[in-house]
């Protein structure tokens, strides 16, 4: 007669449970690292980047009272006429340098980056980003000033 | 050997409803201990994805409420006024005006056509843009921006909303210009 009834301990079952829960947490730590890795992420999918663009440059036009183009990029000035942050493409990458001169990678593999002030308002910069593959999704959309007043 | 099985009867019987409660007990444990990680997994993923139809159709929506935020800091008594759903780019093969918010965008300072250098064309070319408006209450102006577009032959849009204030304008006739 074949007994089968019992032959995991309880303490075989709370040892698996153990085992289970730690694996888990491993793939936790491990998923959350990666999704810590902006540079990864941004290779995975374009529109994280251009997320990251949108967060940013909204931050930034929210304080910000004045555009200036310089090469390869744009300015958003602030009160006493500091900058608030620089846009600059490098090498096909578009950086962030706010006021510790610390760059920060906003998104690579860029084909274009146009920024450009509104024909009749000068106070709404057009950005356009082109990336590297064609297939891609281009970036179109607009940034106004609000010069810390709303 | 009778003792040896008649005591052994009776520790079966008790052994077989305490296994399962164990079990149960267990897999219970392990539920609620699993739950703060899946919950640290679901935090860490990136977000549901929009297709790209859709993610371009939001940021020319964020295009137009932005170009209103930057007309209204230039002119206060600024309010946009209704339209019907109309192209952003200017294509051979309409007759229809391009939308406000999209005319002289071009590189050249024209309408985006064909020839954009920055190949917008034909990623914009799908999307149509309507403004719908209404006067609230508390001297506010709600302004909603539908981005149009067509997925397997279906409408679809996107919509943004901004409220504005309506600043008292006695130097204008009406309280709509461009």
């Amino acid at each position: 007669m074949k007994r089968r009834r019992g032959e995991l301990s309880f303490d075989g079952i709370i040892t698996l449970a153990f085992i289970t829960v730690m694996v888990a947490t491993g793939l936790a730590i491990l998923q959350f690292h990666l999704s810590r890795q902006i540079e990864q992420r941004i290779d995975h999918d374009v529109t994280l980047g251009y997320n990251l663009v949108l967060q940013n440059m909204r931050q930034d036009t929210r304080i910000g009272r004045r555009f200036e183009m310089i090469e390869n990029g744009v300015a958003i000035i602030g009160a006493n006429e500091k900058p608030t942050a620089v846009y600059r493409l490098i090498d096909k990458a578009l950086y962030r340098f706010d006021d510790s001169d610390k760059g920060q990678l906003i998104i690579n593999k860029l084909e274009k980056v146009s920024f450009r002030l509104h024909p009749e308002l000068k106070n709404l910069l057009l950005v356009t980003l082109l990336p590297e593959d064609s297939m891609q999704l281009p970036f179109f959309t607009s940034f106004a000033l609000r010069g810390g007043a709303s | 050997m009778e003792n040896h099985i008649d005591s052994a009867a009776p520790q079966s019987k008790h052994k077989q409803p305490a296994n399962i409660l164990e079990l149960l007990l267990a897999l219970a444990i392990l539920s609620v201990s699993m739950y703060p990680l899946v919950y640290i997994f679901r935090i860490s993923q990136a977000p549901r994805q929009k297709t790209q139809t859709e993610y371009l159709a939001t940021l020319l929506a964020h295009h137009v409420i932005e170009t209103i935020v930057a007309r209204k800091s230039v002119n206060p008594a600024f309010l946009p006024f209704m339209s019907e759903a109309e192209p952003v780019v200017q294509s051979s093969d309409s007759v229809a005006p391009v939308s406000h918010y999209f005319r002289n965008i071009g590189v050249d300072g024209e309408n985006i056509t064909e020839n954009d250098p920055n190949q917008l064309f034909w990623h914009l070319k799908q999307f149509k843009c309507q403004i719908d408006t209404y006067y609230l209450e508390g001297a506010l102006y709600k302004v909603i921006v539908y981005i149009s577009y067509l997925n397997e032959g279906r409408k679809m849009r996107v919509f943004f909303e901004r409220l504005l204030p309506q600043t008292d304008n006695s130097d204008s006739d009406n309280g709509e210009e461009f």
